[in-house]
């Protein structure tokens, strides 16, 4: 047995030495190459602009214009999901086709909203379908597609703060910003 | 008879720490599995910093959990100590039960990698027992607002909370950031030009480029598997439409055409051969899928309630927001068969899902009174676990692939 016990400690030990002398020839005994570790976005503080101009914006309708006031005309009020202008809500946007046909104003921007309920990038293309809404009546009521502007912000900016239907009614609208 | 059992020992635990040395016994199916943490030795700052990270990790995936040493499935061994300046580090894996060895190795690294390092060996475990690629070092990007500010930016972070970047510091409403398939770069809607434009971000090296500013609305880019084309909502022609712009050639194609409708939200299949998205034809947003060709939309979620925010995962699996008993949740959708699944809790409000690279897991904002959080959830719907928290509403999260 101590024969036995001397020869397997010296075939252990000589097996440890291989061993360790295998990891050592690895290098750095991490089989992980540094670029695992490097941390790729921590760089993204500082934001590179490339072909920033590079495409045309269309949207030159506004350029150069002035705001001028516009308190007097009312939001365009819609139902819970819908982009349909009630006919109660039509008067209102009569009241801007008439303005701008007697030159209160060269171009109008059209703000749309949505309340804050469900997705926000929905929320996005169904403010712009209520702005397309509204524009579609004002250009039936003879204003030209190039005065008109549409912006669309989704729930980004809510006029009322809360979450019931009074505060919802008042966050799905569409604005209107006259400009000369 | 100990010195014996000693060389034994050391000599098995020298051919478990050798590096690059792994000891696969069996493949599990489930991989459901408890740990035992109590055999880990790290003391002081950055070892128990390593260790830390590790542990946190390791349980985030929600078929592991932490046992008592006399009923955990495995037993976390090893140490974290520092070494002439290094972090170094042995972690082993035995399975209690049978006494085998499923993970071992050592790692040597700066000090300051100990946290990446343990997202590291928490991924390669996790792999080792579940089959699928790990999470831990992958980081989820999304849109943040710190409270008390109304400037809402890109952040980015990794699943444990850690890592918290700035990507962008436009001080802009910005919507839908989502990863491309490669990881390399990301896209989103930005108002920072005044106007909602997309853009893409690369990481490296880091720039940014306007990639679509058509007149009207510019929303919801979301890069194809083979890296060449576009999906996104224009209304540059009267209406929110579905189009795919090739990237190489800039040429648009506009895929579909219906009157009453608001459009958004696009998502590649796996194979790039179809495109999930919503569209809210009967007044009400529903899931559709066209062919990125185009063709006849087909509509893939019924039932009264809105269906929204689809995410067509490498699995093939759809998850999506869908209204539910007055509360947004999350479901996953077979497109195969139509079945679906709810997989969150309905305690509060879960939006804008977003799979993980394994394939199981997901990430989605959590909203209860006007505060938003992520969360993990997994498709089998058990629990829900609380990523970040806190300061701020974060929300509409992308994990990168």
């Amino acid at each position: 047995m101590k024969l036995f016990l001397r020869i397997f400690s010296r075939i252990s030990l000589l097996s440890l030495f291989i061993l360790l002398a295998a990891c050592r020839g690895n290098g750095n005994q991490s089989d992980i190459s540094d670029d695992l570790y490097s941390d790729d976005l921590a760089g993204m503080g500082t934001i590179v602009e490339w072909d920033e101009d590079a495409l045309p914006d269309s949207r030159a309708t506004i350029e150069n214009m002035s705001p001028v006031d516009s308190s007097a005309f009312a939001p365009v009020y819609f139902a819970f999901d819908s982009y349909t202008v009630s006919p109660g809500e039509v008067v209102k946007i009569q009241d801007v086709a008439e303005a701008l046909l007697s030159n209160y104003g060269q171009a109008v921007i059209l703000l749309g909203h949505t309340d804050d309920r469900g997705s926000r990038e929905y929320n996005l293309a169904l403010s712009e379908r209520r702005t397309l809404a509204v524009r579609e009546l004002l250009m039936s009521m003879g204003i030209g597609s190039d005065q008109i502007q549409t912006l669309s912000m989704g729930e980004e900016s809510p006029a009322v703060a809360g979450f019931d239907e009074s505060a919802w009614s008042l966050n799905r609208r569409v604005e209107f910003q006259l400009m000369q | 008879m100990k010195r014996l059992s000693f060389l034994v020992l050391s000599f098995f635990l020298l051919t478990s720490l050798c590096v690059g040395e792994r000891i696969v016994i069996t493949k599990s199916g489930s991989g459901e599995s408890s740990f035992d943490f109590s055999g880990f030795s790290a003391r002081g700052g950055v070892p128990g910093e390593f260790f830390t990270s590790l542990r946190k990790n390791l349980l985030l995936p929600s078929m592991f959990r932490e046992a008592p040493p006399s009923s955990a499935d495995f037993r976390v061994l090893g140490s974290a100590g520092i070494q002439d300046g290094k972090l170094t580090v042995t972690v082993q894996l035995v399975d209690r039960a049978q006494n085998q060895r499923r993970f071992g190795k050592r790692f040597t690294v700066d000090p300051g990698q100990a946290a990446g390092l343990a997202r590291l060996v928490s991924d390669e475990i996790t792999e080792e027992l579940t089959n699928r690629p790990g999470f831990s070092n992958k980081r989820i990007i999304f849109v943040g607002q710190r409270a008390g500010d109304t400037a809402k930016d890109l952040y980015a972070v990794y699943p444990d909370g850690s890592g918290m970047v700035q990507l962008t510091k436009d001080r802009a409403v910005v919507l839908a950031p989502k990863w491309a398939p490669d990881g390399e770069s990301f896209t989103y809607t930005s108002f920072r030009g005044g106007f909602p434009d997309i853009y893409r971000q690369r990481v490296n090296p880091p720039g940014r480029k306007k990639v679509s500013s058509a007149s009207g609305m510019n929303s919801g880019g979301a890069i194809s598997p083979d890296g060449r084309k576009m999906a996104l909502i224009l209304s540059k022609d009267g209406k929110p439409e579905l189009y795919v712009k090739n990237l190489v050639t800039g040429a648009v194609v506009q895929l579909t055409d219906t009157r009453m409708a608001a459009k958004s939200s696009p998502s590649w299949s796996p194979d790039g051969r179809q495109i999930v998205f919503v569209s809210g034809h009967q007044g009400i947003p529903n899931l559709y899928v066209i062919s990125a060709n185009g063709g006849q939309p087909r509509r893939i979620t019924r039932g009264g309630g809105q269906n929204l925010s689809p995410n067509w995962g490498k699995n093939g699996l759809i998850a999506y927001t869908t209204r539910r008993g007055g509360l947004f949740q999350i479901a996953v959708m077979d497109p195969a068969s139509g079945e679906s699944r709810f997989v969150s809790p309905a305690d509060a409000d879960y939006e804008d899902p977003s799979w993980a690279a394994d394939g199981y897991h997901l990430v989605a904002s959590r909203t209860i009174g006007g505060r938003s959080s992520l969360y993990l959830l997994d498709m089998q719907g058990k629990g829900a676990k609380s990523l970040l928290q806190g300061q701020g509403n974060w929300y509409m999260p992308s994990w990168r692939p």
